[in-house]
């Protein structure tokens, strides 16, 4: 940000001021800057911008100081190199991210499954669910107990679509308002004997028919004073109707879904950002524990929608069963246009896959050794060649199996031989394992492992002429576990779906907002994984007491990496942070609420600030951001936001009598260090641009022109200087475009707003103001108050208090705060030495040109000078001319700049500082009279 | 060389008490006719502007004009050292980035000497004008203390309004508001308890108590405090010490908020 050093070089004009001390100033501030550090600085907080504008406003209005609002506009076109930069730098840290993430998913459920190895409870290590403060809406109504009523109604109605779109693509338009009966009321109990599409029908067309009034004229009343009991009469009968419809809708979805009339079950419904085709609708059932996700394809080439289901349990064996076979048939009869679901399958696959595994720790847990996994997967494109292409895949990766035993692994390989044998010929068989059956491709189909007894068939069918393929893992177990003496029932574990509940909805906000953290579910849930997961539970049935302790130190390590990588995510999502247009629009939203003026430059807001302070359309800008110098800014406070009360004060005036440095100047070390707008030169540093204004003159461009020009020269082989700075100067790499004349007028002349109207302030509207933190942090009104009260009492004081220094005229201080860089400091002081003489006189000048004719370089423009210097130095006429003159100016020069010194000389310390800088000076200057008696010599 | 020799330490430590509510650093500029101080507070509000003259000590040398920075803060915890009746000796010496404070009991049997760090500070010095104020106001300080003391409770800033027959304080807050009237005293038994009146003009200016506050830590300097206001110029806050010099606090006024 800004000029690379430049505050270093300013620090020491800093002056310390009590804020309390701004009373009454116009301020200008660039809120991006605020935006940013609050997305960068307070992460992992929702509106975090919100509660940092809140309170730096409170602050600034609780001074008393008059702030105005900047907001950066388009960049200009030469700081895109730097915006370019700046995104690399966020793509990178996105892609570490998602890594991240990825690890983090991964570790997350092997150390469940290490934990279900251990029997421990898996419901303590959850990680805490974080709390989504939702957006709210605007029209949304006040919390009241039928606001849940509400909420589901809203959530049918969304859906209506959906069933509308069926229904109506289905059976032909019946025209039934002729059945509409006069007497405006259809009997509820012939209305429900009616088929449900046809009561659906109807219930519209009355609707229409309501609002459409075509029954008006007759039943108008005679008398205008029953006319608004018609009108009342009319909106209720309108409202019944309404109710009706919705009262069909939900059971009429409820029965699409198989869900019981009466349960509390909840329908959460929901379209997909990245894909307009596809809907969802998520069933939270009350207190069971069953997911059912339902995914809802809808294209525009496809009449009708097709539902797949995914209903996984964790319940007793017999119901997941039973909703197996449900699943199958539904995958069954759905028709073929799983293109599109395809893509919600494989998202949802590995949601599925948690699932999956949760079911089978708990079961696993509880001693039933019982495993029902059931995968309803269907590809649009499945034919033999791909199911033997799919059992030929390798499934079991001996990296992964360092917890299974020998015996474990071969028995593995066995029954897996055996499966395989019977998808290769593609016959239902049953096989008898003794112990472990397992399955796995690369497609998420699970590894089932059954101990307790038994037989396990399975089924896999031929590609069908649909050409969809079904596998079934049909547990035949349901029967022998009633007869278990060890069954144990399974307690709910309300903890287990909850995660799930997460893990499926922050899926789905990343799918919505196509985030970057993109998760690829085949990619994360790859056959490792799940074998390793598979592996876990039936290695626990080996029980074998020495491999805890290798778990253990699994476990950690897990532990250690998730952790590193959550640091990994923090660390780069803070980079990653943007700003987006919706908070601009909030932070607009509050300027306006306190009554703010706020500004949107034309194309940045530290130049508009610059300008409007250039123009004393303000008394100051507050900033940290170096670049409002190049701009030309004249007051500056720095560090305005720190705990400390004191702030730092700048001012042009200081900078200039302290450093002898000037606007025109400070574009001159920007374009030399580089800024947001030019590279600069490498590996020049303020230290640098101050050496290269002080061998070279005159204004910005004039002074680089010169130094470039003089710099091809001293590339030349035979070049040849003394000077230790030159010798420095000269190595440096200029790039081709230095110094860039477009970069000085982008700086010089920025593209602001000229509008010159004055600003003005009203007051911070409470109420309003108490809303919005409501909306956007939850702040309740007491919490508001707190903060604001204090505020409104300073503002309705209409003292201000005055500042001493209004009144009495400053008279020149001494500086005595130092640059801690001596070299800088050195440097610096030449520096303001050689521009208090430049005007007109310029020893050094003629000292370069020395230099040069030393050399024998003739630059054309420093000819140039001497020429113009002989016409300002007529005072003392020849001074170019007898060297003897020239040396006695040097010894004046010397003898002024120790003047300097002694002035100071009260002040104890700087003694010595300025004693060694004289004996540099006066080394510096023996070696000049040497050059000169060798050029005279050779005169 | 610097070194200036007080018999009555206690008039520069309080002096220091006076000072340091206000700046807790400050340059002291010691010259040949005697040590002088000009400071703002933080804020830039006040001013405090202070001169002990070289005849006012007891021995009194200062070879050079120096510029010495000193932290008021820790100056007047080396002083709360001292003794009632010490005698003080300041001293500097050449080529030395410290002050030496010496303490000699009355008796002279105890002898403590302290150095204090010297600091580099920014002087801004501003250029106070010789006003002709419309008004002066002298009271006793003590009473001038209680005042502001008083007024403080009620509210943030005090109204000062003087007429010919006497000077009024009044503040207003969230509590209430009151005020405390002081009339021109007509016989004078002692002249430390007088309250006077010097008026052209009648003045009315708002201060901001706390402030005023920190002003009267230098009360126990002088019996009596000079209050001088102009319309639209800070009050002059004068206490003597001694007769060795003044404190002069410089107050800006508050005035109306132009943009309500």
């Amino acid at each position: 940000m800004g000029v690379h050093g430049l505050w270093q070089l300013l620090d020491s004009t800093g002056r310390p001021i009590n804020m309390k001390g701004l009373e009454g100033k116009i301020l200008a501030i660039d809120i991006s800057i605020w935006l940013h550090q609050a997305e960068k600085g307070m992460q992992g907080r929702k509106n975090a911008y919100i509660l940092l504008l809140f309170h730096r406003i409170c602050k600034l209005l609780f001074l008393k100081i008059r702030p105005v609002f900047i907001f950066d506009g388009q960049p200009p076109e030469l700081k895109r190199r730097i915006l370019a930069e700046r995104r690399q730098r966020q793509e990178t840290a996105s892609t570490k991210t998602k890594n991240a993430n990825k690890k983090i998913m991964e570790n997350y459920i092997k150390t469940l499954a290490i934990q279900h190895l251990k029997g421990e409870d898996t419901s303590k290590s959850l990680p805490p669910l974080r709390i989504e403060l939702d957006e709210k809406d605007m029209f949304e109504l006040p919390d009241t107990h039928l606001r849940a009523q509400i909420e589901i109604d809203e959530v049918d109605m969304d859906t209506d679509d959906i069933i509308e779109k069926s229904t109506k693509s289905t059976r032909p338009k019946h025209d039934y308002h002729h059945l509409f009966p006069e007497n405006k009321k259809i009997d509820q109990d012939v209305l429900n004997s009616l088929p449900s599409d046809m009561q659906h029908d109807i219930l519209i067309e009355y609707k229409e028919h309501l609002k459409r009034g075509r029954h008006q004229h007759h039943e108008m009343p005679q008398n205008s004073d029953d006319f608004s009991g018609y009108q009342l009469n009319k909106v209720l009968q309108q409202n019944s109707v309404t109710q009706t419809m919705k009262n069909w809708n939900s059971t009429i979805k409820r029965q699409k879904f198989d869900i019981p009339s009466g349960s509390s079950d909840k329908v959460i419904h929901g379209k997909l950002a990245s894909n307009e085709n596809i809907e969802y609708l998520l069933i939270k059932h009350g207190n069971k524990i069953q997911q059912d996700i339902i995914v809802s394809t809808t294209s525009s080439q496809i009449e009708q929608p097709t539902v797949n289901k995914i209903t996984t349990e964790t319940d007793y064996p017999s119901t997941i069963k039973k909703n197996s076979f449900i699943n199958n048939q539904r995958s069954n009869e759905t028709d073929d246009d799983y293109m599109l679901a395809l893509a919600i399958e494989a998202s949802l696959k590995q949601d599925n896959s948690i699932v999956n595994g949760i079911s089978i720790n708990d079961n696993t847990k509880s001693g039933i050794k019982h495993l029902s996994v059931n995968q309803s997967e269907s590809s649009h494109k499945n034919d033999d060649d791909k199911t033997l292409d799919r059992t030929k895949k390798p499934t079991l990766d001996k990296d992964d199996l360092v917890i299974v035993d020998d015996t474990m692994m071969t028995r593995i390989n066995n029954t897996y031989e055996k499966l395989m044998d019977n998808f290769e010929n593609s016959t239902p068989i049953d096989v008898t394992t003794d112990d472990v059956v397992l399955v796995s491709n690369d497609e998420n189909n699970f590894n089932v492992s059954n101990e307790k007894s038994t037989c396990t068939s399975l089924t896999s069918e031929p590609p069908s002429q649909k050409t969809t393929i079904t596998t079934t893992v049909n547990d035949s177990s349901s029967d022998d576990d009633e007869n278990d003496d060890d069954f144990i029932e399974v307690p709910p574990v309300q903890l287990d779906t909850d995660m799930f509940e997460t893990l499926l909805t922050q899926q789905i906000i990343q799918n919505e907002s196509s985030d970057s953290i993109d998760i690829n579910p085949t990619d994360l849930f790859n056959s490792e994984d799940i074998e390793f997961l598979n592996e876990l539970p039936s290695n626990d049935s080996e029980s074998n007491q020495p491999e805890s302790e290798q778990l253990d130190d699994l476990q950690v390590q897990l532990v250690n990496d998730t952790n590193e990588q959550l640091k990994t995510i923090r660390e780069q999502q803070r980079l990653q942070a943007t700003l987006t247009d919706g908070m601009h629009e909030d932070v607009q939203y509050m300027c306006r609420l306190f009554g703010i003026p706020f500004l949107v430059s034309p194309t940045e807001a530290e130049s508009q600030a610059a300008f409007l302070d250039l123009t004393n359309q303000i008394d100051g800008v507050i900033s940290d951001d170096s670049d409002v110098w190049v701009f030309g800014a004249k007051h500056v406070y720095r560090n305005f936001f720190r705990q400390n009360e004191m702030i730092e004060y700048y001012s042009d005036s200081i900078i200039n009598k302290q450093l002898g440095l000037n606007r025109e100047t400070m574009i001159a070390v920007a374009m030399i260090v580089g800024s947001d707008y030019t590279k600069g030169i490498e590996k020049a540093g303020v230290m640098t641009a101050i050496e290269i204004l002080k061998e070279f003159h005159g204004d910005c461009m004039e002074r680089l022109k010169k130094f470039r020009n003089w710099w091809e020269e001293a590339q030349m082989p035979d070049y040849k200087t003394k000077s230790k700075s030159l010798n420095r100067l000269k190595s440096l790499k200029l790039n081709e475009d230095f110094p860039n004349e477009l970069v000085y007028r982008a700086y010089i002349n920025p593209n602001v707003d000229h509008d010159a109207s004055k600003f003005s302030w009203s007051m911070p509207q409470l109420e309003l103001i108490r809303e919005f933190m409501w909306n956007k942090l939850r702040w309740d009104r007491n919490k508001v108050d707190n903060e604001l009260l204090p505020v409104m009492k300073r503002f309705n004081t209409k003292e201000l208090q005055s500042r001493i220094d209004s009144y009495f005229l400053q008279i020149d201080g001494d500086v005595a705060k130092s640059m801690k860089n001596p070299r800088l400091r050195k440097a610096v002081e030449e520096l303001k030495q050689r521009t208090m003489n430049n005007n007109g006189l310029i020893l050094d000048d003629i000292g370069d040109d020395k230099y040069k004719q030393n050399d024998d370089i003739n630059l054309s423009e420093n000819d140039d000078d001497i020429e113009r210097l002989a016409s300002v130095l007529e005072t003392r006429p020849q001074t170019q001319l007898s060297t003897n003159t020239r040396l006695m100016d040097d010894v004046l020069a010397i003898a002024k700049k120790t003047k300097e010194p002694t002035k100071k000389l009260k002040k104890t310390k700087k003694v010595k500082s300025n004693s060694s800088i004289l004996a540099e000076e006066l080394e510096e200057s023996a070696n000049v009279s040497r050059l000169r008696s060798k050029k005279k010599s050779s005169k | 060389m610097f070194e200036a020799r007080l018999a009555q330490g206690s008039i520069f430590a309080k002096v220091i008490e006076g000072l340091r509510e206000l700046v807790t650093e400050a340059t002291w500029e010691c010259s040949g006719n005697g040590i002088t101080l000009q400071a703002m507070d933080s804020s830039h509000v006040a001013l405090v502007s202070l001169v002990l003259r070289s005849d006012g000590f007891e021995t009194y040398r200062c070879d050079r004009n120096m510029s010495l920075g000193i932290s008021l803060t820790s100056m007047s915890k080396v002083l709360k050292m001292m003794g009632k009746d010490d005698t003080l000796t300041i001293r500097v010496n050449d080529d030395s980035d410290a002050i030496v404070l010496s303490m000699e009991s009355q008796n002279q049997e105890e002898f403590a000497e302290y150095e204090l760090r010297l600091m580099d500070l920014d002087s801004e010095h501003l250029g106070i004008p010789d006003t002709d104020y419309s008004c002066v106001v002298k009271m006793p300080s003590t009473k001038f203390s209680r005042i502001c003391r008083d007024m403080a409770i009620l509210g943030d800033s005090v109204t000062i309004c003087s007429t010919k027959d006497g000077v009024k304080f009044g503040a207003k807050g969230d509590v209430g508001q009151g005020s405390i009237r002081l009339n021109q005293s007509t016989n004078v038994d002692k002249e430390e308890d007088a309250v006077s009146i010097e008026l052209r003009e009648a003045v009315a200016l708002t201060f901001a108590v706390r402030y005023l506050n920190m002003f009267c830590k230098a009360a126990p300097l002088s019996n009596q405090v000079n209050l001088s206001m102009s319309e639209d110029t800070p009050l002059m806050c004068e206490f003597k010490v001694g007769d060795m010099g003044h404190i002069r606090f410089y107050l800006a006024p508050k005035i109306e908020d132009a943009e309500n």
